[in-house]
């Protein structure tokens, strides 16, 4: 008895087994699927999980990846609103939005895709920098660049076409590269140069002038504060003169007194260096030098 | 028929043979059907058989249950799915680190994801073009007058002129979930994301600014662009560091050099002109305060002297005013006295008759230079 049940149990698993393979399938979290009956469409499944289906031939199922995709233009000249030529590479990222079209435009073949992916970006890339001048691109004020702009834009420009025709998502685009045509970088090399040069001349003036100008606001720095110690000085002599003169008025108790000796004191003081004094004789006390003189020759005389 | 068995069976008691007969008649079993010896091998067999694969297929049912069994490193996290779709909800979705259990496969899957692990991402498309020998070995490349599209690299900065950058990512994984399920190749997507930044701060940024003058700005400007990339595409990952490189393009390489050293010279000369401004003012400083003790000594010799005068004036007073004439010649030929002994040179001219008429011819040397050594050649009048 043991044995038949255990026999019928394993049958069951088995026929479980054979028949889930033949009845089930899984959908992953980043998958989408399309079943087919016969041939034709017959629905999508966007949710992961556990779904049924006819055996094959009479069900197929076709199933996709279904997560973000990255994908790349080439490097491609177009020209700017105001007519300057750029060269400029797009990345675009996108989804598959809906597993039918997909599968009906391409068969799922994702290379087949992008191709078409490939000319929607061309387009799109082509018409919106058009509309756009260079200094939307390049300009020292961030509030004139208009990067988001313009990939917002292109994503517009595409984001239809693709979903009602490729079922492709097209959630955002970005600029990968931006460039200039060859020839065109042999000008602007040209053009550094010449900036370069004249930078280092503005440099070596400017900092000639700005040693010159440090140099000399420290000389006038300096003669203003010589000068106002030079005053300061002269106020504390003045200080000191008018502070002397309460001394000086003893002087007027004999004016005759105070004129010699003053006198004596200033002419000490002004011959004290240097001086070579021509003298007339008679002036004292050379004068007794001549009398002495007088009287040694008059007593000779006398002998 | 038993009677000529009986004849044929040797002679043994009666008892015993009562005894042998009876047990054979009470314990006959029930009739079977003859098996011969092939069959009964067989079943034996079928028998073991269908031991062995219940031993086997209860094995089978144990090994599979057990292969659910995994561990979560503490570097990672992982995602139960459940016939493909994950199980929970929200935050509940992410097994953090040990032991856990899921259903296998078909039924369950695991998805190890290693969050811990730092990543990186490099985009050169705006740096120049360099094989990775060159890189390696940290060889520039070749001056050229030109750069080919799609071949070196660059980036146009905002006052038009062409710079080479490039940026390193370091990155962990912030939303598992989203990294793994949400985006193909992640990379790829940040690496572009990385570009595009380059190409937004560059547009924006004088090439000066971006080699030179303001790399940190430059490189904020790149970071800043760079989140907003990450957060507009939702791509579940930290940015932990960035490291922004430029560089001038060879072939003006050379001109950007002599700018920088130029920048350099200048500063040079402006901090030897400031030294010697800060020269000058101390030494200005110096003569004034030299300057204001000379007046301060010479108001203390002002107001010493006059006050000395003072008292040697009331000292002579009563002297003079008993002798005037005698005071005063006194006073006059010592002073004369010590004048002439101070004097370099003393003439005395000859006296001359009245009417008479005498010349006298000085010649008298210019005051010569003093010189630095402080040397002072005292040349009287000849």
């Amino acid at each position: 008895m043991n044995k038949r049940l255990i026999s019928l149990i394993t049958g069951i698993v088995l026929l479980l087994i054979f028949a889930s393979i033949l009845f089930i399938f899984q959908v992953r979290q980043s998958e989408v699927a399309v079943v087919t009956t016969f041939g034709s469409y017959s629905r999508t499944i966007d949710e992961p999980g556990i779904q049924f289906k006819l055996p094959w031939p009479i069900q197929k199922v076709f199933k996709f990846d279904n997560r973000l995709q990255n994908f790349e233009r080439k490097f491609e000249q177009t020209t700017t609103g105001d007519a300057k030529p750029l060269i400029i590479e797009v990345y675009v990222g996108w989804r598959i939005s809906d597993p039918k079209i997909f599968l009906e435009r391409f068969n799922g073949d994702v290379t087949k895709a992008e191709q078409n992916l490939e000319s929607l970006v061309r387009d799109a890339k082509n018409s919106v920098i058009g509309q756009h001048p260079f200094r939307d691109l390049i300009s020292p004020r961030e509030e004139d660049l208009k990067f988001d702009d313009i990939e917002t834009e292109i994503v517009q420009a595409i984001q239809n076409e693709a979903k009602d025709d490729y079922g492709m998502q097209v959630e955002f685009a970005g600029i990968k590269q931006l460039g200039l045509p060859e020839s065109n970088t042999q000008k602007v090399f040209e053009r550094m140069r010449a900036d370069r040069q004249r930078l280092v001349k503005q440099f070596q003036g400017e900092g000639e002038s700005r040693a010159m100008e440090i140099r000399s606001k420290a000389e006038a720095e300096s003669t203003r504060i010589l000068n106002q110690a030079k005053a300061q000085a002269i106020e504390i002599e003045g200080q000191a003169e008018a502070q002397a003169n309460e001394y000086y008025k003893v002087f007027q108790e004999n004016p005759e007194l105070a004129e010699l000796l003053l006198g004596l004191e200033a002419l000490e003081a002004a011959t004290k260096e240097k001086t070579t004094i021509v003298a007339d004789p008679s002036t004292p006390p050379f004068n007794l030098f001549r009398e002495g003189v007088g009287e040694l020759t008059g007593r000779n005389r006398n002998k | 028929m038993s009677d000529s068995k009986n004849k044929d069976l040797p002679d043994l008691p009666e008892k015993i043979e009562s005894q042998a007969m009876q047990p054979k008649e009470e314990t006959l079993a029930p009739v079977r059907p003859v098996e011969d010896s092939t069959t009964l091998a067989l079943a034996d067999a079928l028998s073991s058989s269908f031991k062995i694969i219940q031993g086997l297929m209860i094995g089978l049912v144990v090994i599979f249950l057990g292969s659910g069994f995994f561990t979560v490193e503490p570097n990672e996290v992982a995602v139960k799915l459940r016939f493909g779709k994950p199980v929970g909800t929200g935050e509940d979705r992410i097994l953090q680190q040990g032991l856990h259990w899921s259903p296998p496969i078909p039924i369950g899957e695991i998805v190890k994801i290693p969050i811990g692990e730092t990543r990186s991402v490099v985009a050169t498309n705006c740096w120049y073009a360099v094989t990775p020998e060159m890189e390696i070995s940290g060889q520039l490349p070749y001056a050229t007058s030109s750069l080919r599209p799609g071949v070196d690299g660059y980036a146009i900065t905002s006052d038009e002129n062409i710079i080479h950058a490039r940026a390193d990512a370091k990155y962990l994984i912030s939303d598992p979930v989203a990294f793994k399920f949400d985006f193909l190749d992640v990379e790829d997507l940040l690496r572009n994301a990385l570009n595009n930044a380059l190409l937004f701060a560059a547009a924006q940024t004088t090439a000066d600014d971006a080699l030179y003058r303001d790399r940190v700005g430059f490189k904020d400007r790149v970071r800043l662009r760079f989140l907003s990339n990450i957060q507009k595409a939702q791509l579940g990952i930290r940015l932990q560091s960035l490291d922004v490189q430029t560089f001038p393009p060879m072939f003006v390489k050379e001109a950007f050099d002599q700018v920088t050293q130029t920048e350099q010279a200048v500063s040079q000369m402006r901090n030897e002109a400031e030294g010697d401004a800060a020269q000058t003012l101390r030494r200005a400083q110096g003569e004034a305060q030299a300057i204001i003790n000379q007046g301060m000594s010479r108001s203390n010799l002002i107001t010493s002297r006059v006050i000395a005068d003072a008292k040697v004036f009331e000292q002579l007073k009563p002297h003079y005013e008993a002798n005037p004439q005698f005071f005063r010649s006194r006073l006059l030929i010592e002073r004369m006295g010590r004048i002439l002994t101070q004097a370099n040179d003393t003439w005395l001219l000859p006296r001359v008759a009245p009417g008479q008429t005498q010349e006298l011819r000085l010649q008298l040397n210019r005051e010569p230079t003093l010189t630095g050594g402080g040397s002072n050649n005292d040349e009287g009048a000849n």
